[in-house]
């Protein structure tokens, strides 16, 4: 017991949320309104004019912002959702149902911790519920002394949402824990050789996040096409799950619809934030071509074309998701 | 704060080109490919008439750094890729430009295609997503097959492309550019900020062009604009502002144009 209390202190970084205002849709394209970050943030800690800008005093750390953004503007610095998704797998290894626990409350049990949960997309959720072999429980026994108890009815929405949207057993997969006594908590002993390679990772990963954290982090170049996390998640499901994804990629993916009015000026590639837009050589000509797997649906494409000439959908309809058509 | 402008006095001008070639080397700017021209510096050429009554008119032209210029009002990123400088140069920061091409289309003195519009120049140039830059250096055909050396040979012996690349550190833009980015002019703030001239100017053998703030009525270039009627290009097509029309109010002015005509036998 004490062996884990001293693992769980050490992981518990300084929280904080990294801003890349190279990725923020209204810095890429002035006539955006996009506003998910402010709308969701409940101590108006968000500031947008010529920078985007977190007020650390007002700012909770609810990780709302992180998880609302399409284009993966905000980072939650602590996190890294792909190691935290393979020590969970590892955990179900030991414990038939691992859980989820917060850094802000480390007195509750838990296997792993993470920030606040509100930066569980509906996308991290679909994840998790896809890449763990066991049921999940998420540790919300603090959620309603704790200021961000707001998120829990956020989760339960996603959670609800997901389930509407596929065929996915999200609830049986995922389950969020409010009451003590419905926690199922299973200690993993550790033996002497386990411990000390269990510190030893730790107190890698620490350095690592440490490095990170006090980075300045450098604004990207507005040009760097990059997918937010989100995105890449859903992409790594849908690659790994066999049969029918249909309900996924009609409710998780976009498409776009390119018109007769499109003159190839090619200007909306620039404009595009992930690569999903490119052109292709056609013969002798050139064309646009469109990568359904790395669009995030924000839509500055169809806003941005002078010629109207670019419109987005819901949903897929193509052969395979991966490729530029 | 000074204001930056710049006076090209015509009947000095030979019409050498020394001020082109001389912002190439400075600039390392690219040759002329598919419709962008990557001349910062460039020439309108005019040939009009029928001999022996013929007039031949060679009128350097750059970007004008307008007072009210429209590609920093398209440009559509947060912090403007394309902005103002309080020293009135318009400056292109290439780490914030998406390549989207908004300047290029509201500039008057630029064109998309200067082939397809047969636009005299363009002060604004597109690279390519798809193309990379100084693609002639990085081409080893041999130039003269069997002959002489490849771009790319002399490239690497000379260990950078181009080859005669000038180093230059600026906070907004890079010496050479990257694909997917536009370039244009900056009145040579790199070497301005070291008290130098833009590099145009000083290797003008005639002394055509004179550089200098507009707001100091002691610089050359406002007592040029005092002692000699001045005009402004309206775009480019050559055409001029007319009297009391502004346009994006330009900063380069053009003093002592002239005609010739044949003397009658
Ligand atoms: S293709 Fe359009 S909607 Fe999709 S990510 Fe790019 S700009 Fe956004
Ligand atoms: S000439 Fe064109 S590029 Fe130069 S400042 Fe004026 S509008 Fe901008
Ligand atoms: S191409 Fe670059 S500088 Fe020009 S309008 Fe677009 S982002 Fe601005």
């Amino acid at each position: 017991m004490l062996q884990g209390k001293i693992i769980n202190t050490m992981s518990n970084t300084a929280d904080a949320i990294a801003v890349d205002q190279s990725r923020c849709l209204r810095m890429r394209f002035n006539k955006s309104t996009c506003s998910e970050c402010i709308k969701h943030c409940r101590f108006d800690a968000v500031r947008i004019d010529e920078c985007i800008d977190i007020k650390r005093d007002a700012c909770s750390e609810c990780m709302l912002c992180v998880s609302v953004c399409p284009s993966g503007c905000f980072d939650a610095k602590a996190t890294d959702f792909y190691s935290l998704i393979s020590r969970l797998k590892k955990a179900v290894n030991s414990v038939s149902s691992p859980v989820l626990g917060c850094n802000e409350r480390v007195d509750l049990k838990a296997h792993e911790r993470t920030v606040c949960f509100g930066f569980l997309s509906e996308d991290h959720i679909i994840a998790l519920s896809v890449f763990m072999e066991g049921r999940l429980q998420i540790n919300l026994t603090g959620c309603a002394d704790c200021r961000n108890g707001f998120i829990v009815d956020t989760l339960k929405k996603r959670i609800g949402n997901i389930a509407k949207n596929t065929s996915l057993n999200v609830f049986e997969k995922i389950c969020l824990v409010e009451d003590g006594s419905e926690l199922y908590y299973q200690d993993i002993s550790y033996d002497r050789r386990g411990f000390f390679k269990a510190i030893k990772n730790l107190t890698f990963l620490h350095a690592s996040e440490f490095f990170e954290n006090d980075e300045v982090m450098a604004p990207q170049s507005y040009s760097a096409k990059k997918i937010p996390i989100k995105r890449d998640l859903l992409n790594r499901v849908i690659s790994y799950k066999k049969g029918d994804n249909t309900a996924l990629l009609e409710n998780y993916y976009y498409t776009v619809d390119i018109n007769e009015d499109c003159n190839n000026c090619f200007a909306c590639i620039g404009m595009c934030p992930t690569g999903a837009l490119k052109i292709e050589t056609a013969g002798d000509g050139r064309e646009l071509s469109f990568n359904t797997s790395l669009c995030i649906g924000c839509g500055l494409c169809e806003g941005f074309c002078i010629n109207n000439a670019i419109s987005i959908e819901k949903g897929f309809r193509g052969h395979n998701p991966f490729e530029f058509a | 704060m000074p204001k930056y402008g710049m006076v090209i006095d015509l009947q000095k001008c030979v019409g050498c080109g020394a001020c082109a070639l001389a912002c190439k080397t400075e600039n390392n700017t690219q040759d002329r490919a598919k419709g962008q021209t990557f001349n910062w510096a460039d020439f309108i050429y005019k040939a009009e008439g029928k001999f022996p009554n013929v007039k031949f008119t060679a009128m350097p032209v750059l970007c004008n750094h307008c007072t009210d210029a429209a590609c920093v009002k398209a440009c559509p990123v947060t912090p403007k890729a394309m902005h103002k400088h309080e020293n009135g140069m318009t400056i292109h920061n290439m780490e914030r430009c998406i390549g989207c091409r908004q300047c290029q289309r509201a500039c008057p003195y630029s064109s998309e295609d200067v082939d397809k519009s047969k636009a005299a120049y363009s002060v604004i140039s597109f690279n390519d997503f798809s193309d990379e830059v100084h693609p002639f250096y990085r081409d080893k055909k041999e130039v003269v097959a069997g002959c002489t050396a490849s771009g790319a040979e002399i490239a690497q012996k000379a260990g950078d492309i181009p080859p005669h690349r000038t180093l230059y550190k600026h906070s907004d833009y890079a010496s050479v550019r990257v694909a997917g980015k536009v370039e244009k002019c900056m009145f040579c703030e790199h070497r301005v900020l070291n008290g130098e001239q833009p590099y145009c100017v000083a290797s003008c053998p005639a002394g055509a062009r004179i550089f200098g703030d507009l707001n100091d009525p002691n610089s050359e270039v406002s007592k040029a604009l005092k002692a000699h009627k001045a005009v402004q290009l309206a775009n480019n097509k050559g055409e001029l502002l007319k009297p009391g029309e502004k346009g994006t109010q330009p900063n380069v002015y053009y003093i002592r144009g002239f005609k010739v005509t044949a003397k009658k036998a």
